[in-house]
């Protein structure tokens, strides 16, 4: 497949007021790409759009506020947008949300929001403007680290990362003959907002939430501009997957090679970081 | 076309506009004329007092004593702009290596430019097409330029655009015509090694360059071709790091000269750049 060009194609992406997502949307602007840009902070989104717009007078920017939880709201939103575009040449599912706690301290509602948000959203979001996308085209879904291990307390988050990578896998099968690339994205710790908002399940005691929201900010240390160039090269050159930092690309390979034992080696691995951070 | 006498070298310049209108100074990439930025005039001169120039020893225009260099370019622009009485800071564009003069022009002369917009501009990257890192290889490089045939214009013409259909006879002329003026194949290695060797664009005078630029930020527009085969478009990426006050463009499906593959986008694209500058200089 021929490289992706980015100047004068419509990209869609979530997520895009924080973290990896603003990135991408500052990095999708330098390449010269007509933006729509979803999130659910209106704030926080309107400056990101306002900052591309004074570096890039000209591209067009496009901004939609909506609540991917919200399955109506994000299929009216796919709708519109495929109603305003016929033509989209890169849809990068980057939103997600995160919840802490064991699998019995979570609540149904609290699972299923994750899974809505981080996987159900992807799909309502890809059927719908998969039919914008043509030859020459491309599809992001960003997984996770936690879409190729599954550690303690992340029951509901890596069910929804499992469930995209292997939404992903099986799109890349499927969109490959019709010239259509597919990236699936596994980032490990990168500095963004995903901590910060992420829930904690009903059922965590408050000093285990201290804790675990001490040890992820010495995890999450990865520059979230670098994953985002990372991403948009992987997106160029039509890589199948992009792991980001070497707490993404240890765990893969451990995971590959211990498929059972893993669990033990990457907990005396962490702890070490955290301790060190 | 005009004719003004710098330092004793014929310098060929084309105007338009109303001279009282603010002026826009056009600047050619290496081995190039004027020509390059002929869209442009009739784009701009409504608004504008369009001055394009065939830097010292390129196009028609003959050299200053000293060797080509950015410095000697620089100056040589300078002096042009005295000639014509022009002495407000202008709204400088430059393509290729006039993207590095007008660059040059904004260090020495701070007070001479308002703006600058910079296009495929050199002084970005190392990478450059091989056909100029040849250049560098003593001996060669005088060869090549003097075998340029009829042909060669045509595959250097090529090698400038996306669309093959800008490649016109009449363009493939012009350059047979510039490459026959004397000395300009002198000329061109010269600047040509003054800027590079055969690894590519020498990263000492660019580093030097954007540090001296940085020391006199002008509001600043970069753009690019994104299928640029001379400098690769990438550079923008750089340029926005070296220069992050300056707002930059991708023409999707052009080559090294966008203000001629895509002159209406380009026009419409400097105009509203233009016209900020001056609600924000009030």
């Amino acid at each position: 497949m021929k490289d992706y060009r980015f100047a004068g194609k419509t990209a869609v992406l979530t997520g895009a007021a924080s973290g990896i997502g603003e990135q991408l949307a500052y990095g999708l602007g330098v390449r010269g790409s007509d933006l729509v840009l979803l999130d659910r902070d209106a704030d926080r989104l309107d400056a990101v759009a306002s900052t591309v717009r004074l570096r890039h007078p000209g591209i067009s920017v496009e901004t939609i506020v909506v609540d991917l939880a919200d399955r109506k709201a994000t299929l009216a939103v796919a709708e519109q947008i495929l109603a305003d575009h016929p033509r989209i040449g890169l849809l990068v599912n980057n939103a997600g949300v995160a919840l802490g706690g064991r699998f019995d301290q979570v609540t149904l509602d609290e699972f299923e929001w994750v899974m809505d948000i981080n996987f159900r959203a992807p799909v309502l979001l890809t059927h719908t403007l998969l039919p914008a996308i043509a030859a020459g085209g491309h599809l992001v879904n960003v997984s996770s680290l936690y879409g190729l291990i599954g550690p303690a307390g992340q029951s509901a988050y890596s069910s929804s990362k499992f469930a995209i990578r292997g939404l992903t896998e099986v799109l890349r099968a499927e969109l490959t003959p019709q010239g259509i690339g597919v990236t699936t994205v596994h980032p490990g710790g990168i500095r963004t907002r995903v901590a910060e908002s992420a829930r904690v399940g009903s059922g965590v005691a408050r000093t285990d939430v201290e804790a675990t929201q001490k040890a992820y900010r010495a995890l999450l240390s990865y520059p979230a501009e670098k994953a985002a160039e990372e991403i948009l090269d992987g997106v160029e050159h039509r890589r199948a997957r992009v792991l980001i930092a070497s707490s993404a690309k240890i765990p893969d390979v451990l995971a590959r090679l211990l498929p059972t034992s893993y669990p033990r080696v990457l907990d005396v691995l962490t702890k070490a970081m955290v301790k060190r951070g | 076309m005009t004719d003004v006498d710098v330092r004793g070298a014929r310098i060929h310049v084309r105007e338009s506009g109303d001279p009282s209108s603010e002026p826009v100074l056009l600047l050619h990439g290496i081995g190039r004329s004027l020509e390059d930025w002929a869209p442009q005039h009739a784009r701009l001169a409504d608004a504008y007092r369009v001055i394009s120039v065939d830097m010292p020893g390129f196009g028609f225009s003959q050299r200053l004593p000293e060797p080509t260099t950015l410095r000697t370019l620089a100056e040589g622009v300078l002096g042009t702009l005295d000639a014509l009485g022009e002495h407000r800071p202008v709204h400088v564009m430059g393509n290729s290596l006039g993207g590095a003069v007008a660059m040059q022009l904004s260090v020495l002369a701070p007070d001479r430019v308002r703006t600058s917009t910079l296009v495929n501009s050199a002084g970005f990257g190392k990478e450059v097409t091989i056909a100029l890192r040849l250049l560098a290889i003593p001996g060669l490089g005088r060869g090549m330029l003097g075998a340029a045939d009829r042909n060669a214009m045509r595959r250097t013409e090529r090698a400038l655009f996306f669309d093959g259909s800008f490649v016109t006879e009449e363009r493939i002329d012009h350059a047979v015509e510039v490459g026959r003026q004397p000395g300009s194949a002198v000329v061109f290695l010269e600047a040509a090694r003054a800027l590079g060797t055969l690894r590519g664009v020498s990263a000492g005078w660019r580093s030097a360059l954007l540090a001296e630029v940085a020391r006199h930020p002008k509001p600043t527009l970069v753009v690019w071709g994104e299928r640029d085969l001379i400098l690769p478009a990438h550079h923008l990426r750089a340029a926005r790091a070296a220069l992050p006050w300056a707002q930059s463009h991708v023409f999707a499906e052009t080559g090294h000269m966008p203000q001629v593959e895509k002159a209406d986008e380009f026009a419409q694209l400097v105009r509203v750049f233009l016209a900020a500058q001056q609600v924000s200089a009030r």
